[in-house]
């Protein structure tokens, strides 16, 4: 029966399967390579936004205007918050506790759902005032740095409940933990990147 | 508890185990298929980019060119430079990654089979995609750099650049799944005793171009949605009325696109390393050093972009930063050349079609190079951009480049692939015609460039005094075209030849010579054990005392070894507990992963995503079911079936 | 169809090297080339504690944004703040302190990448400046 990763790691040698000239698994490796382009990726929306987060024709406003931080702030508690349930679900299949695992990948997902959903009424919010994707530039950027990373986190949403229905069925063993792992990377990912959108977005000064 | 083994659960559809016939080339995961899928679609996708460049040809050839309109000639060109860059050079280079990267380090496969195939199938459907603009309205017509505000949907109406929005989005999905496969497999899987600095030079090349494409695509995918915003959602990005600025889309794209052009040219480097030793039958001169100068391209090359830019107005500073760092990029090539020249010197040379094609790189890619560090110069930048002069240097260092380096990668590497040999007189005829062609076409267009002929222009007026190298040149383009006729001839007579070429017809000096050609499926019988570079070389000759080479008795792909054509492998692992390693020597037990069709259908699912994107929303909606059927159907099912 | 009979290794198969389904390496952090100091993973309950950590830096970040402080200053301030729940998350939840550092490499590389050059072309706009 299996329980927690035995006390001696199993450490793949020349021949086995699973041996890696690094050490490391192939799918951990190739994750880590995807996060690293990703960097590439949202540091063009975000400089797109740096860009133009100013400007906008005489007396439309800008997102800047209409921010509501202490909302946008417990949102994003409410996202870093899933980081913890995401690696304590990581801890869970390693020592070989299931119903834990379902129940932080849960949690994980239902939090990021809050995100989105908080992100969902934030932007209906700010439509109402009049900035949506087409009033300025700085808009438009917001819009679409934002918007990719709602579609990340809802892809990772997606993938975390696959995670659960694996493992209802039975087909996520201890000894399967990687899978975890590395949509806790992704995961984790998504999380640090709202970090620096937060910081940079919301609540960097804009006064040029 | 959970219970560590169930049942597979029922699929509608059997997983796929042929391997013969159509389906079984929907459905591979083997890289060497997936390698020649590449080169052939490539390859056609070079005869419709050569068709069109002919028709440029045509329509210039004279003043006031009549064949085509203003607005067809900005498709041609547009979707001839899109086709050679995304669909032609940089799928060939693939191909030969894709076959020969894990046999070139002593594996049986990539990291990741299945998303190997993805990227071919999400390639295939970018390009069918981007094609199908011309039945659906036109095709994209704002260059291969689609420049805003010429492409924001003010100025450009209609559906032609957002098929090409879309269709480049999906090839780069595919470059981008390539390149991280190519940087674990590069890393991971390397045979024992394979060390990095004893892998081929076509390897490390390799590797740089995956991780150019691992940071650059990300970029120009930003760049294309916003673009795609700005046509389709009404997003401001580079609508200039609102603040948009048509300087971030060049910072993005050429953030890309400089890196994209050693993508382009560093696979064809890695193929001149490999052929150059081989016949010249010397090492190659100061492998660490090509090997260090290729990671430097890769690294500085991120330093340069801007100078695409000289001409938009950055200001004097940012100018001779940008001058500075493109006339030190000049500096690591300069020094791959030398060396490859090195290597020849002194060397017993076979002037095989292969060897010749290398050389030829060296030569019309150093022509290029020249012309190259004159754009580097800023004020004489300033008359250059925008003229012919500037396509005389990109045609010179990708066709005389790249595609010169990618012949010679064919006519090396044909009897592994094929274990037949292609002729070599008709060979020579087409190097030849194809020097010839390509100087005569692309040499004129210095002289025309500094004497003012504007790039991208349907027709220039009588009496510039153009007329008589514009018609050197459309005869120099369909010269090339008749080399191209020559060399599908003989491809095709020696594909229909029984005649099969000796095992190591060019006494090679690497791995993939010690296998049996066509490969098997697991390439290996036994996984080799490697003691230094040119590792097979070593394991043939030795040299005496005087220097010269030894041949070793025991040695060699055929002489040792009791199973025809198989190459006499030393080996030390035959794994453990009955698993990876069964191998008796002659491959039963080894198992590789099983084909799929879930690659393939979630690119098509991508594809479908594509037409609702540029169309209706719910034509997304059916392309992301059936992406989703894709994504889903390939997690759950196992890499390999047991038999 | 006698592939369904067949043992399943597990649904959700993801690319493996190649060769008959078998059991996934274990962690085996410690094992690495490098040799990381000792035990691998974290306690749950020194993850709540990074938690609650980074609970604490993004209150000071939002203090912060209501002090009347200068732009400049205000910014430093909160880039530091953000790098260093970046690192938290990245070096505990994402597990880089303890791999290997291949992995913190390729990592790195693409976030001084996306740093330099995003930042050299914002300084050529005009922005940053």
């Amino acid at each position: 029966m299996q329980t927690a990763i035995s006390a001696a790691p199993h450490t793949p040698a020349p021949g086995d399967h699973d041996y890696t000239v690094t050490g490391i698994d192939s799918r951990k490796l190739g994750m880590w390579a995807f996060l690293a382009s990703e960097c590439l990726f949202f540091g063009a929306l975000i400089s797109s936004h740096l860009l133009y987060r100013a400007r906008a024709p005489q007396g439309v406003k800008l997102p800047h205007d209409v921010y509501d931080i202490p909302y946008t702030s417990v949102s994003s508690f409410v996202l870093l918050m899933s980081s913890l349930t995401m690696v304590l679900a990581l801890a869970a299949i390693q020592r070989g506790d299931h119903r834990r695992l379902r129940l932080w990948l849960l949690a994980t997902a239902f939090l990021g759902t809050v995100f989105i959903g908080g992100q969902v009424y934030e932007f209906t919010t700010f439509t109402h005032h009049g900035v949506n994707l087409s009033s300025s530039v700085a808009a438009s950027s917001f819009f679409l740095l934002t918007g990719f990373h709602g579609v990340h986190v809802t892809v990772g949403i997606l993938w975390l409940l696959s995670l659960v229905g694996i493992s209802l069925r039975g087909q996520l063993p201890a000894e399967k933990h990687l899978q975890v792992e590395i949509a806790g990377l992704y995961w984790h990912f998504v999380d640090v990147v709202w970090i620096l959108i937060f910081t940079v977005v919301y609540l960097v000064p804009n006064h040029h | 508890m959970a219970v560590a083994v169930t049942q597979a659960p029922a699929r509608p559809f059997a997983r796929p185990r042929s391997e013969h016939g159509f389906w079984s080339w929907i459905s591979t995961v083997d890289h060497k298929r997936i390698g020649i899928l590449y080169g052939v679609t490539a390859f056609l996708f070079f005869l419709v980019g050569g068709t069109e460049a002919l028709l440029i040809r045509l329509q210039l050839a004279g003043p006031n060119g009549k064949i085509l309109s203003a607005e067809e000639y900005n498709q041609l060109f547009t979707m001839h430079g899109t086709t050679m860059i995304f669909l032609v050079v940089m799928p060939t280079a693939a191909a030969f990654g894709n076959y020969f990267v894990p046999i070139l380090i002593g594996a049986r496969d990539v990291a990741f089979p299945r998303l190997n195939a993805f990227g071919y199938w999400a390639f295939l459907s970018g390009g069918l995609f981007l094609y199908s603009s011309f039945l659906f309205g036109g095709a994209p017509d704002g260059g291969w750099f689609g420049y805003a505000p010429q492409t924001i949907g003010r100025f450009n109406p209609g559906h032609g650049i957002d098929f090409w929005l879309i269709g480049l989005v999906i090839t780069g999905i595919g470059s981008l799944t390539a390149a991280a496969n190519f940087i674990v497999t590069t890393l991971n899987l390397r045979a024992p005793g394979m060390t990095l600095m004893r892998m081929p030079v076509f390897v490390w090349m390799n590797l740089v171009v995956s991780f150019l494409l691992l940071f650059a695509i990300p970029v120009i995918t930003v760049a294309l949605f916003e673009l795609y915003f700005d046509r389709n959602f009404g997003s401001n990005f580079f609508n200039a009325n609102l603040g948009g600025d048509p300087v971030l889309w060049q910072h993005l794209f050429w953030l890309f696109g400089h890196p994209e052009v050693y993508i382009l040219i560093l696979p064809a480097m890695g193929i001149v390393s490999e052929v150059l030793p081989v016949f010249s039958r010397k090492p190659l001169f100061g492998y660490s050093v090509v090997v260090f100068s290729g990671i430097a391209i890769g690294f500085m090359g991120w330093g340069v972009w801007a100078h695409h830019m000289f001409a938009v107005g950055l200001g004097p500073v940012a100018n001779s930063a940008f001058a500075a760092s493109t006339m030190f990029i000049a500096v690591p090539t300069g020094v791959k050349i030398f060396n490859w020249l090195a290597t020849t010197w002194g060397g017993d040379l076979r002037l095989k079609t292969a060897m010749l094609f290398a050389l030829g790189f060296i030569g019309e890619f150093t022509i290029g190079g020249l012309s190259g560090v004159t754009h580097a110069v800023v004020p004489s930048d300033y008359q250059q951009t925008d003229t012919y002069y500037i396509v005389a240097h990109f045609h010179y260092v990708l066709f005389g480049g790249a595609v010169l380096g990618l012949f010679a990668g064919v006519y090396y590497w044909f009897p592994a692939v094929t274990g037949k040999l292609l002729n070599e007189k008709l060979g020579k005829l087409h190097f030849w015609l194809i020097v010839i062609g390509l100087n005569l076409t692309f040499g004129p267009m210095h002289i025309l460039g500094l004497q003012g002929q504007p790039r991208r222009t349907y027709q220039y007026p009588k009496g510039m005094g153009w007329e008589f190298w514009n018609g050197i040149e459309t005869l120099g383009a369909f010269i090339i075209a008749a080399s191209i006729l020559v060399f599908i001839f003989n491809a095709v007579k020696t594909m229909r030849s029984k005649e099969m070429a000796p095992p190591d017809p060019w006494d090679a000096r690497t791995l993939e010579w010690t296998i049996p050609a066509p490969p098997p499926a697991y390439n290996f019988a036994e996984i080799p054990v490697v003691h230094a570079r040119d590792d097979f070389w070593h394991r043939k000759y030795t040299e005496d005392e005087n220097g010269r080479l030894v041949r070793i008795p025991a040695g060699g792909s055929d002489e040792a070894s009791g199973v025809s054509g198989q190459g006499t492998v030393a080996t030390e692992h035959d794994g453990h507990d009955g698993h990876e390693e069964h191998g008796d020597g002659h491959g039963h037990g080894i198992h590789m992963p099983s084909p799929s069709y879930f690659p393939a259908l979630a690119a098509l699912g991508i594809m479908v995503v594509a037409y609702g994107a540029v169309y209706h929303w719910w034509i997304g909606a059916i392309g992301g079911v059936i992406l989703l059927a894709g994504i889903f159907g390939w997690g759950n099912e196992p890499l390999a079936e047991e038999h | 169809m006698a592939d369904e009979e067949q043992e399943a290794t597990g649904a959700v198969a993801t690319e493996e090297p190649p060769s008959t389904p078998e059991l996934e390496a274990a962690p085996g952090h410690d094992q690495l080339l490098h040799g990381a100091a000792g035990h691998a993973h974290p306690s749950p309950a020194k993850y709540v504690g990074i938690a609650i950590l980074l609970a604490i830096i993004t209150s000071l970040e939002v203090a912060v944004y209501y002090i009347n402080m200068p732009d400049g200053l205000m910014v430093a301030f909160l880039l530091v703040l953000a790098v260093l729940k970046f690192s938290l998350v990245a070096a505990f939840f994402m597990h880089l302190k303890f791999d290997s550092p291949m992995l913190r490499r390729v990592f790195v590389a693409g976030i001084l990448l996306a740093a330099v050059v995003y930042t050299v072309a914002l300084l050529t706009l005009r922005v940053l400046v």
